[in-house]
């Protein structure tokens, strides 16, 4: 056990899939970085730092840096995946699935079921999500409801560096494609983890904390301004359960309905925007399934239905804090 | 490229194999095609009757431990690879039974024993995949190739482009067969592909590349085998452009009102793999003609034995509707 | 004339405890209470347990309110016999001041030893030897003992050790035979330059502690058993295989409720900290292993088998997984405690009973 980062466990995760598995291998850009070049060999070590020092313990053989093509590269790991090995592919930018939509969405999510369950395509696709950062539009969204909408991938949405390093084993070791969701702003997070290898069933919500007035959902980021919210709502004498899906597909509808069933009260806190989001998703099954247990309308709690900006002061007010979530609790309260 | 044809030159038992796979292939689409016009088929189909010989002269080269990632003309390189025809019969009439259990197709049909990898609705990603089962041939150490099947339209996709850069910069097992039957759906190569020259894409990539005459057996044997040969022995990917004539529409009941009146019966008449194949088997391998004929009837009898059973075959689970969407199904 | 005045403490239940809730007192002033008459209910962030007399006496008086926060060694309450005179009484509250060296400030100290190879870490607390060793179960770690270690610390100084598969030690284990695990302990009061140690184990680790007994009777100066499988109480056979095979949080749950008497005594957290545990690959292989060996074990321990060690066992009458039976009798020389509304984790389900209890055999095993 050590106090290790979210970037430090997610290394951690792939060093040790690797060392147990020779047929994984990674595929991305600049995951070494620096190959051609006249300069340091693993000059990057992946866009986001993460597979630093990956390239040293394994080689280019299973660290194969990619050119700017994800269509090609992220359709690569598709097929390696079916043809047995256990790939995991990066793409740097959630956004970029915009370039290789076909392959994620079609070939991936769709392998097994079209050829009638003849293969198995046990591939990961690591990606990063997620605003707070200045960088726009098109470097800020968190699309991982876009993968959820897919039947045949698996979705995970890590909050901690605990969840990350064992959520990202059984990514690698699960038979499915998996879209593996990293939010750029947790990478500095530190926290106890396990120095050795474990594995995090997927469909299993973290409970964070338990309350019994409130159920709040929260995903990814959003749990930790969450709980900002929840200890502060604490103070002022109302109780939330606070909990963490961590895996948007499978979903882990039980303990979200457990919850409700005690409180009759839901708020969910999505970073992913207001329309066709998880938010709403989980609204929905809600809505549909605990109807008589509930005691107020179910409120989200999401950024609005616009881009994401660039600009410091548009981008605070895009991303929910948590007095938007103390205002939302709050309002299911009062009924 | 200058290899002595006596290399790749066919045995007498390789030709008797191509012919029997070429003729099975046509005599396979004209019964659909006859089916299909009699409203039997339930869903879209795409012939690859006269493109026969690049499938053929293809899977001339490819052993257990090769891949062939198909288009959606699908029906002639499954036949060609050896894929069981009563069970390619049965997919596309997407009943049980089928080699994909009626989920895929007649676009999907995939045989994951053969190697055989079902095509893709978008055309392209082909190209993709089968840089990802060269990867996995070359990490395995396998001495395989992966054949990707292009058609021409496809070959305008970004991601075809992407996977020839790709493959050429890791030096990969592939070998991209494009397939020119000199028409994307309704629109000719000679609109839609600037140049009008796939083959000279290869050399910006990096690739060794050339053109063959589809109809030519013998040109795509060739070929294919040159390219085969250079992947498996780790000189990287080729591209071969096969030119292809298409006897049928882009998909059965398509008017084919792009074509020029007569193309078809002149493409049939002048550019027949088939026949000019036959002829060369008799004129240079001496084949009889009676011979030829009773591979022929053989062929026609287990054609008509696969539509037969195709018919007849019950239709699919509908429990298989959420049956394999998950090889995992833990916390689902 | 302070004589058989006994003042009745804010206990300390747990490392992170530094006060506590009276919640009710459960006796009326002027009671005659015996050892082990519950006093009052205290209640901890972790916990709401009794806090019970020591002795036979008379409660004089209620000091501390129910409902009010406490602080950790804070007056509850006097006992003293009738013989005592109220002034006495009132001089002694008056004088009353809570012990300068506070259990807080008591010198905790996580460490790591290497013992037979094997990377220890274990967590010592308080002073005076020779010091208590506490042995966890099969599954647990030091942080089990959390509720009594601070009360036993009182007296002298507690190790409470992780055993090699388990807790922060080495997760890989160069045997999983019960000889290996008393060959463990032995090199670790080795390493510690311990010669007599107290030892007290809980269920496997009774096992284990057993073993030290019988193979070093001299360095053991007291034996205390807690719901210990021994020669006349095999572990209820589908546990071990459940809890190994418990994947996900409700199942886990459902088996860790089967240890208590109370199945609301599982809390998320015990959940999430054995799920954590369980999930390290090389743990699950370990406790695989050990499941293995400790069920094809040729003899089961018998406590008896140090007759020259002071034991005691303690177990909870509805202990389901190490159940001792309606004819249990304990060896000659044994002394047994049956706790009532307890299960298998008597040093959790109550804590201050167990702490006494210990506190008071090694008081007894180590008078001249």
């Amino acid at each position: 056990m050590s106090v290790k980062s979210y970037r430090a466990a997610i290394r951690e995760a792939l060093e040790h899939e690797m060392q147990r598995d020779p047929d994984v291998v990674l595929i991305g850009q600049d995951l070494a970085g620096g190959a051609g070049g006249g300069g340091e060999d693993d000059a990057w070590g992946g866009p986001m730092a993460v597979t630093k020092g990956l390239v040293g313990k394994f080689g280019r053989e299973r660290v194969l840096d990619t050119p700017v093509s994800e269509a090609a590269s992220i359709g690569a790991a598709v097929g390696a995946a079916a043809a047995g090995l256990r790939p995991v592919a990066e793409l740097m930018f959630c956004d970029f699935i915009g370039v290789c939509c076909d392959q994620i969405l079609n070939q991936a999510a769709k392998y097994r079921y079209t050829f009638g369950g003849q293969d198995q395509v046990p591939l990961t696709i690591r990606t990063t999500i997620g605003a707070g950062q200045q960088l726009g539009s098109q470097h800020s969204q968190a699309l991982y409801p876009l993968f959820s909408y897919f039947p045949g991938l698996k979705v995970v949405v890590p909050a901690t560096a605990y969840d990350a390093k064992g959520l990202l084993a059984t990514a690698i070791r699960d038979n499915d494609p998996v879209i593996f969701c990293e939010h750029r702003l947790l990478y500095r997070l530190r926290e106890d983890v396990p120095d050795e290898s474990y594995t995090i069933p997927f469909g299993e919500a973290r409970i964070v904390e338990e309350g019994g007035d409130v159920t709040v959902v929260a995903l990814s980021r959003m749990v930790h301004v969450a709980a900002e919210a929840v200890r502060a709502l604490r103070e002022d004498g109302i109780d939330c359960d606070l909990i963490d899906p961590r895996t948007t597909t499978p979903l882990d509808t039980d303990t979200i309905f457990d919850s409700v069933e005690a409180t009759g009260r839901l708020v969910i806190v999505d970073e992913a925007g207001p329309r066709c989001g998880t938010a709403s998703d989980i609204a929905a099954i809600v809505a549909e399934e605990m109807f008589n247990a509930l005691r107020a309308p179910i409120r989200r709690v999401t950024p609005p239905y616009a881009p994401v900006p660039a600009a410091p002061e548009l981008e605070r007010s895009y991303v929910p804090d948590a007095s938007r979530i103390i205002a939302a609790v709050r309002s299911v309260m009062e009924r | 490229m200058t290899v002595s044809r006596t290399i790749y030159a066919p045995s007498r038992e390789g030709l008797r194999d191509a012919y029997g796979a070429m003729q099975k292939i046509r005599c396979f689409e004209e019964r659909l095609h006859a089916e299909f016009a009699a409203g039997r088929v339930p869903s879209s189909v795409h012939l690859y009757a006269g493109q026969e010989a690049s499938a053929a002269g293809i899977c001339a080269h490819l052993g257990a431990q090769d891949y062939l990632h198909n288009t959606h003309r699908a029906h002639g390189p499954a036949i060609a690879r050896g894929a069981d025809l009563i069970a390619i019969t049965k997919e596309i009439y997407l009943r049980a039974g089928g080699l994909c259990q009626g989920k895929g197709g007649s676009p999907h049909l995939h045989d994951a024993r053969l190697r055989l990898i079902g095509a893709n609705g978008g055309v392209g990603s082909g190209a993709a995949l089968a840089c990802g089962s060269a990867l996995a041939i070359r990490h395995r150490q396998e001495n395989g190739v992966a054949v990707a099947l292009l058609g021409d339209g496809a070959c305008n996709q970004g991601v075809v482009s992407e996977s020839f850069n790709l493959a050429s910069v890791w030096k990969l097992p592939v070998v991209f067969a494009i397939e020119n039957n000199g028409y994307a759906e309704a629109t000719a190569t000679s609109y839609a592909i600037a140049g009008d020259n796939l083959a000279a894409r290869g050399p910006a990539f990096g690739m060794p590349s050339t053109r063959v005459d589809g109809a030519d057996y013998f040109a795509v044997h060739e070929a294919a085998g040159v390219a085969i040969e250079r992947a498996r022995s780790g000189g990287g990917p080729s591209l071969v452009e096969i030119m292809a004539p298409r006897f049928y529409g882009h998909y059965e009941g398509d008017a084919q009102k792009y074509r020029a009146p007569g193309e078809v019966a002149e493409l049939r008449r002048t550019r027949d793999c088939l026949t000019r194949l036959r002829q060369r088997m008799i004129d240079e391998y001496q084949f009889s003609t009676a011979e030829i004929d009773a591979m022929d009837a053989e062929i026609g009898v287990d054609i008509d034995r696969a539509f037969a059973e195709a018919a007849a075959a019950p239709p699919s689970d509908p429990a298989l509707l959420m049956r394999d969407i998950y090889a995992d199904r833990s916390g689902l | 004339m302070n004589e058989g005045i006994t003042p009745l403490l804010m206990p300390r239940w747990g490392v992170d405890m530094t006060e506590g809730k009276v919640v009710r007192w459960l006796v009326v002033e002027g009671a005659v209470v015996h050892a082990n008459t519950e006093l009052v209910e205290v209640e901890s962030e972790k916990a709401v347990a009794p806090v019970e007399a020591g002795a036979e006496s008379v409660l004089r008086r209620r000091i501390a309110p129910e409902g009010v926060m406490v602080p950790v060694g804070g007056l509850l309450g006097v006992l003293a016999p009738n013989g005592v005179a109220d002034a006495d009484i009132e001089a002694f509250v008056q004088a009353f001041a809570a012990p300068k060296q506070s259990v807080a400030a008591m010198p905790t100290q996580d460490e790591t030893v290497t013992a037979l190879g094997q990377s220890l870490r274990l967590l010592s607390f308080g002073a005076g030897d020779p010091p208590l060793l506490l042995a966890h179960g099969f599954g647990g770690d030091r942080r089990g003992w959390s509720l009594v270690q601070s009360e036993l610390a009182r007296q002298r100084r507690v190790i409470s050790v992780d055993l090699p598969g388990h807790g922060d030690s080495s997760k890989t284990i160069a045997s999983a035979s019960p000889e290996f695990f008393r060959d463990i302990l032995l090199a670790l009061m080795d390493a510690l330059g311990l010669a007599r140690v107290h030892l007290v184990g809980h269920s496997w680790g009774g096992v284990l502690a057993m073993a030290v007994a019988e193979q070093a009777p001299q360095r053991v100066a007291s034996l205390t058993l807690i719901g210990t499988a021994g020669q006349e109480t095999p572990v209820e056979a589908n546990y071990i295989r459940d809890f190994l095979d418990a994947a996900r949080r409700a199942e886990v749950k459902t088996v860790l409720q089967r240890l208590f008497a109370d199945p609301a005594m599982v809390s998320r957290e015990m959940v999430e900290q054995v799920l954590r545990f369980k999930r390290i690959e090389a743990a699950d292989d370990a406790l695989r292993k050990i499941a293995v060996m400790s069920h094809e074990a040729s003899r089961r321990p018998d406590p008896a088998a140090a007759p020259s060690v002071p034991t005691q066992i303690i177990a909870g009458r509805e202990d389901r997984i190490c159940p001792l039976g309606e004819n249990f009798t304990p060896p000659q020389g044994v002394v047994l405690h049956l706790l009532d509304r307890v299960g298998h984790m008597p040093h959790l389900e109550a804590p201050a009973k167990v702490a006494s209890l210990i506190n008071a055999h090694v008081s007894a095993a180590s008078a001249p």
